[in-house]
C-alpha cells in the first residue's frame, strides 16, 4: 500500500514536471526579441531619399558591461542604393556614434561602398541575480548627407535583431532631447537625422530553466546524499566504500554542473551563494562522517543477509 | 562541527561581498555645473551661456582584472565635455573644440578628439604593477596608478580637466579607487586641473566571496587527503582489507583533486605558492597511498574480503 503510495506520489510528481517544462519549452519558441513599431516597421523604400541605420546586437559581455553592436548602413532613392551587407551611397555621408568602444565617425565619400560596423555600448546591469539579472543598454547616432544643402537629412534607425543568444530582449526608440517616448519628438530627431535607441535584456526562458535544472539537480544531489548518511548514520545501512565512491564521484560532478550554467556567471553570483557553495559544502561535511563511520564501525561493508525478491524480503542468507 | 561550518558559511556570505568598488567621493560623483563651489572659478574657465563651467571630464570605467597570466587592469575611458568643450549625449559627448588626449595604456597611447564630432571612447589596459603577487593567490594584492594628459588642439580654449570612476563592482576583487595629486590640482566640487593633468590610484585584492570559494576547494582537497590516510591507516592496521573498491575511491579522489585544482576561480596559473604547499603535497600523498594499497591488495590473503554478520555465521 505504502509503495502504490510512492509511486502515485512520484507519477504525480513527474506530470506536473513534465507539464512545467513543456509550458517553458512552449513560451520559449516564441520570439526573444521584441522591437517597437518605429524600430520595426519602417521598411526600404528605393523611390524615398532615404538614410537608414539596420542594427543587431551581437554579444552582451555581462561582466565587462559592454554590449556589441553591429551597424549597417543601407540607403535609398538619391541617397544611395544599399546591398547585402552595407551600402552605396551616391552622395558623401557622415554618421557618428555616441558608442563606449569602436568608431565614432564613419565619413563615406560619394561612390564608395561602405559596410557594418561594430560598435560597443555601455551595458548597465550586473549578474548578481543570475538567472534574473536585467541589463539596459542606449545607442545614440547621427547622420548629415551631402544631397541637401544644409546637411539635414532624415535618419532612420532600424534594430532587425532576432535573436540574442541566452537573453530575451526588446528595444525602443527615444526621444534624445528627455530620453522620454514621445511620438513627436522622436518624429521630430528622425526628421533631424538623429536618433536614440534603447534596449531592455533579461535571460531568455530556456536559460532560466536551464539554471533551475542544473540548480535542482545540485539540490536533489545534496538531499539524496544526505538522506543516505542519515541511514547511515541511524544504523539502516553499513558505511561502505561505495558509498564514498558515489560521494567522490558527485562531488567532481558538482564542479562539471556548474561549469555548464547557460551564459557563463562569474564566480560569486547569488546562485553560487545559495545553492552551489552549500552544497559543496554539505558534500564535504557528508563525505567526513562517512569515512569517520566506516572506520568505527564494525558493520562497515557489511553485506546484506536478506534476499529479496520483488522488492520483498525472501529469506535470511545463512553461511555454511 | 558540520553544523558549525555551515553557520560561518552564511554568516560569512552575510557580511562579505562577492566584489565591491570603493571610489573616493571626489572622484566618485559626475561634474554638477550647478554646485556654489565654482562661482569662485575664474571667467576664463566659466561659459556664460551654459552656466557651466569649461571643463572636460575624463569618465572611467573600470571593466575587468585579470590577474595570472596577463595581469592587467581593463578599462574604459570616455570624455563628457562640458561649458565650451561642449554637451554631453547619452554615452559620452559632443566635443566643439579639438582635444588632444594622451594616456598610459599597453594600447593606444594618443586619442585625437575632433570638434564637432561625437567623442566616443577608448579602452585602456594598465600593468598590475606587482606581477608576482599572484604568487599569493587568493590573497594577492596589486596596486598602480593610471593618468592621462588633456591638451587643446586647433583653436585655444582655456579649460580644465577631471577625473570621474564609475562605481561598477568587479566580481571577485575589492577594488579602492583614490585620487592621485598633480601640480596647479584646484578644488572646487571636483578637482580640477588647469595643465589637463588627471589620474587616478588603485588598490585591488580578491573579494571575501572569492576567498571563501577558494577556502572551501582547499577544504575539499584537504579532506580528500585526510579520508585517504585514514582509509590506509585502518588497512595498514589490519582492521579493514584492502579492496579494490578502496583503490576507485583513492582514484575518483585523485582524479576529482586534478578536476578541483583545474576550477580554482580567476584561473591562477600553476605553480603558484598553493600548489608548492598545498596541491603537489595532497597529489603525492594520494599517489603514495595508492602505491601503498596496491601494494597490500597484492600481498595480503585478505584482499577483498567481506565483512559478514553474526546472523550469517
Amino acid at each position: 500500500m505504502a509503495n502504490r503510495r510512492i509511486l502515485f506520489s512520484i507519477s504525480i510528481l513527474s506530470l506536473s514536471l513534465i507539464a512545467g517544462y513543456s509550458y517553458a519549452a512552449i513560451k520559449s519558441l516564441h520570439s526573444n526579441f521584441q522591437t517597437d513599431s518605429y524600430l520595426s516597421s519602417a521598411k526600404v523604400e528605393t523611390t524615398v531619399d532615404e538614410v537608414a541605420l539596420n542594427l543587431i546586437v551581437n554579444e552582451l559581455d555581462v561582466e565587462r558591461g559592454v554590449q556589441y553592436v553591429t551597424a549597417t548602413p543601407q540607403l535609398s532613392g538619391e541617397q544611395g542604393d544599399s546591398t547585402a551587407n552595407g551600402s552605396f551611397p551616391k552622395h558623401g555621408l557622415v554618421f557618428s556614434f555616441d558608442v563606449f568602444s569602436g568608431p565614432t565617425l564613419l565619413d563615406i565619400p560619394a561612390g564608395s561602398f561602405v559596410g557594418s560596423q561594430s560598435l560597443g555600448l555601455r551595458l548597465n546591469g550586473s549578474p548578481t541575480n543570475y538567472p534574473f539579472d536585467r541589463y539596459e543598454g542606449k545607442i545614440y547616432a547621427t547622420a548629415s548627407s551631402d544631397l541637401t544643402e544644409d546637411g539635414t537629412t532624415k535618419l532612420i534607425l532600424r534594430d532587425i535583431t532576432e535573436l540574442v543568444p541566452g537573453f530575451s530582449g526588446k528595444s525602443q526608440y527615444l526621444a534624445f532631447v528627455d530620453e522620454g517616448r514621445s511620438k513627436e519628438k522622436i518624429l521630430g530627431d528622425i526628421q533631424q537625422g538623429m536618433g536614440l535607441v534603447q534596449w531592455k535584456f533579461k535571460r531568455s526562458n530556456s536559460t532560466i530553466v536551464a539554471a533551475f535544472l542544473l540548480g535542482a539537480l545540485m539540490i536533489i544531489g545534496a538531499a539524496v546524499s544526505s538522506l543516505m548518511t542519515l541511514s547511515v548514520l541511524r544504523g539502516r545501512r553499513p558505511p561502505t566504500i561505495n558509498a564514498l565512491v558515489w560521494f567522490a564521484a558527485f562531488l567532481f560532478a558538482l564542479f562539471q554542473v556548474r561549469n555548464q550554467l547557460p551564459g557563463d556567471p562569474p564566480n560569486g553570483v547569488r546562485f553560487d551563494l545559495f545553492v552551489f557553495y552549500p552544497v559543496v559544502l554539505l558534500l564535504i561535511i557528508l563525505i567526513a562522517i562517512n569515512v569517520q563511520l566506516w572506520n568505527n564501525r564494525d558493520d562497515w561493508d557489511l553485506e546484506n543477509p536478506k534476499i529479496a525478491l520483488d522488492g520483498k524480503m525472501a529469506k535470511e542468507a545463512k553461511f555454511e | 562541527m558540520g553544523i558549525l561550518l555551515m553557520i560561518a558559511y552564511f554568516t560569512g556570505i552575510f557580511f562579505l561581498s562577492p566584489g565591491n568598488t570603493y571610489v573616493e567621493e571626489k572622484l566618485a560623483t559626475t561634474l554638477d555645473c550647478t554646485d556654489s563651489s565654482w562661482r569662485d572659478l575664474p571667467a576664463a574657465f566659466k561659459s556664460p551661456e551654459q552656466n557651466c563651467p569649461t571643463v572636460a571630464e575624463a569618465i572611467v570605467d573600470v571593466q575587468s582584472i585579470e590577474a595570472g597570466k596577463n595581469s592587467l587592469l581593463l578599462a574604459n575611458l570616455r570624455i563628457w565635455p562640458a561649458g565650451e568643450l561642449g554637451g554631453a549625449a547619452v554615452t559620452t559627448g559632443m566635443a566643439q573644440r579639438s582635444i588632444d588626449v594622451e594616456m598610459e595604456s599597453l594600447s593606444e597611447t594618443s586619442w585625437y578628439i575632433a570638434a564637432k564630432r561625437l567623442i566616443g571612447g577608448r579602452s585602456i589596459e594598465i600593468p598590475l604593477g606587482t606581477r608576482a603577487q599572484i604568487n599569493n593567490y587568493p590573497f594577492d594584492r596589486y596596486q598602480g596608478s593610471w593618468r592621462a594628459d588633456f591638451a587643446p588642439s586647433g583653436d585655444y580654449t582655456p579649460f580644465l580637466s577631471t577625473i570621474t570612476v564609475s562605481q561598477r563592482d568587479i566580481y571577485g576583487w575589492n577594488l579602492e579607487v583614490g585620487t592621485t595629486s598633480f601640480v596647479n590640482d584646484e578644488r572646487y566640487q571636483k578637482i580640477v586641473n588647469r595643465e589637463g593633468d588627471l589620474g587616478f590610484a588603485w588598490k585591488v585584492e580578491r573579494s571575501g566571496i572569492f576567498r571563501i570559494s577558494v577556502i572551501i576547494l582547499i577544504l575539499t582537497m584537504a579532506l580528500g587527503a585526510f579520508a585517504a590516510i585514514i582509509l590506509t591507516v585502518s588497512i595498514i592496521r589490519e582492521r579493514r582489507p584492502p579492496t579494490l573498491n578502496a583503490l576507485s575511491w583513492l582514484a575518483t579522489s585523485l582524479f576529482a583533486l586534478v578536476e578541483i585544482r583545474s576550477r580554482f576561480p580567476g584561473d591562477p596559473p600553476y605553480g603558484i605558492k598553493l600548489d608548492t604547499f598545498f596541491t603537489y603535497p595532497v597529489i603525492a600523498i594520494l599517489l603514495f597511498l595508492i602505491i601503498i594499497h596496491s601494494y597490500l591488495w597484492v600481498k595480503r590473503d585478505d584482499w577483498n574480503m567481506k565483512n559478514v554478520s553474526s546472523s550469517q555465521n
